[in-house]
């Protein structure tokens, strides 16, 4: 198991299988709340949102091929000001 | 949509998905972003396995998805896949997007978009045509239709050269006729029409006042010295518009054949009366047609009367004799102006 997983499952006393199908169901539920459009709000460490991309034109600068590239959904993350002010994080 | 899920419904949701008590729940969530704050703050990277990899970096904090949760989140999309564009179509959808967005933004679009397309369209158009419909219809369908309409216009050879070599000049040539159509659309200012109509009216309603007002007053002198003679009396009642509709006809051919006699009649004093309502402007407005002439009225009488102001209702005047058209003696209306001012300084009027 990930450290981060094995340090969060000791700190919040439970055992490895058990973070471990929570952190596997922390994913579905950014899964299903992405595909709804809806945010995951963190306390104190920020915010996971949806953004629909549009379809671009993408180069790429070593051979100058041009790709269109079709729309999409991707999941970004905010930080909060507190964890960006933890981390020396610029704006 | 567009809600934001808080930290207990994750932890009531993830105590329901892996059978644990919410305030366990609630505490791994927290515990697992703390150790992945500290990673951050330790090693500047912290991944979690099936949600993503953080990053601080110099541009702040980076978030890469995990893959699966990546390709799940956008399976909506997945039946699409890049294309390979050749240079011209790259441009070209890059022209379109800044198109459609300057179009969202502002509403003047047609200019945009005049400037962004090539003289494609407007040469191989009719200067008259070609300028308005092309830039609307761009991003609709129905320009695609327009251009081929055109055309079949282009075997006209006599045309062809001009528009080739000096494009600009043909836009610039179908400018003149929405220039005439605003030429058209100014208004003259309609109220001031109106209002310099309405003074002009109230100035000829005034000269035509004061023009009548003198002529009636001129008319009726004649009578008024007629009168006299044929009644030898020395009262009022001759002023009576009946009598003088009666003699004026012979009256006014009287004194014309015999001017010595009408120079005789008219020599003969007429009285009138003042009255609670009628003063000396109001006998002065009748005799003479101006009520400024009260003066020679006073200026005649001023023997038996004291101030102008204190004349009692009753006492009779004598209407001075001032010529033909008193009213139109300019001469007149100066010595009127005089007396009024000297009278004016001697009775504090």
């Amino acid at each position: 198991m990930d450290q981060i997983l094995q340090q969060a499952a000791a700190a919040a006393g439970c055992d490895a299988a058990q973070a471990q199908s929570m952190a596997d169901a922390l994913a579905a539920i950014l899964r299903e709340k992405a595909a709804q459009m809806d945010s995951v709000a963190i306390p104190g460490f920020g915010t996971f949102v949806p953004e629909k991309v549009k379809e671009h034109v993408e180069t790429d600068a070593d051979t100058g091929r041009h790709m269109l590239m079709p729309p999409g959904l991707v999941l970004k993350f905010n930080p909060g000001s507190m964890l960006r002010k933890r981390l020396s994080l610029n704006e | 949509m567009n809600s934001t899920i808080t930290l207990p419904e994750i932890a009531e949701a993830l105590a329901s998905t892996a059978g644990v008590d919410s305030d366990k729940a609630t505490r791994f969530v927290v515990q697992l972003f703390s150790a992945v704050e500290a990673w951050l703050a330790a090693s500047r990277k912290a991944n979690i396995p099936g949600i993503g990899t953080f990053s601080a970096t110099e541009d702040g904090l980076v978030f890469v998805p995990d893959t699966s949760l990546a390709s799940a989140i956008n399976a909506p999309f997945a039946i699409f896949a890049p294309v390979e564009l050749s240079a011209e179509d790259a441009r070209r959808f890059e022209v379109e997007e800044d198109t459609v967005a300057e179009a969202a933004v502002h509403t003047e679009a047609p200019r945009e978009i005049r400037e962004v397309l090539p003289p494609v369209y407007v040469p191989e158009e009719e200067p008259a045509t070609s300028t308005e419909p092309a830039p609307v219809s761009i991003s609709e369908p129905a320009n695609e239709e327009s251009i081929p309409e055109v055309e079949p216009q282009q075997p006209d050879a006599a045309q062809q050269p001009q528009i080739t070599e000096n494009p600009e000049n043909d836009t610039v040539a179908t400018l003149p006729e929405p220039q005439i159509i605003y030429v058209a659309r100014r208004n003259p200012w309609p109220w001031v029409v109106a209002l310099i109509a309405l003074v002009a009216g109230f100035a000829g309603g005034y000269c035509l006042g004061n023009y009548s007002s003198a002529a009636t007053a001129a008319a009726t002198e004649p009578v008024e010295a007629k009168e006299l003679p044929a009644t030898t009396s020395t009262d009022s009642v001759p002023y009576a518009a009946e009598a003088a509709s009666q003699v004026v006809a012979q009256d006014t051919v009287a004194v014309q054949e015999s001017p010595a006699v009408a120079a005789e009649v008219k020599k003969e004093p007429v009285y009138d009366t003042v009255g609670t309502s009628r003063y000396l402007t109001t006998i002065a407005r009748d005799h003479y047609g101006r009520k400024d002439y009260w003066v020679f009225i006073y200026e005649t009488n001023a023997a038996r009367l004291k101030s102008p102001n204190l004349i009692s209702p009753g006492t009779r005047v004598e209407i001075p004799y001032l010529g033909e058209h008193p009213a139109l003696n300019p001469d007149l209306r100066a010595r009127a102006r005089k007396l009024a001012a000297e009278y004016a300084e001697r009775y504090n009027l």
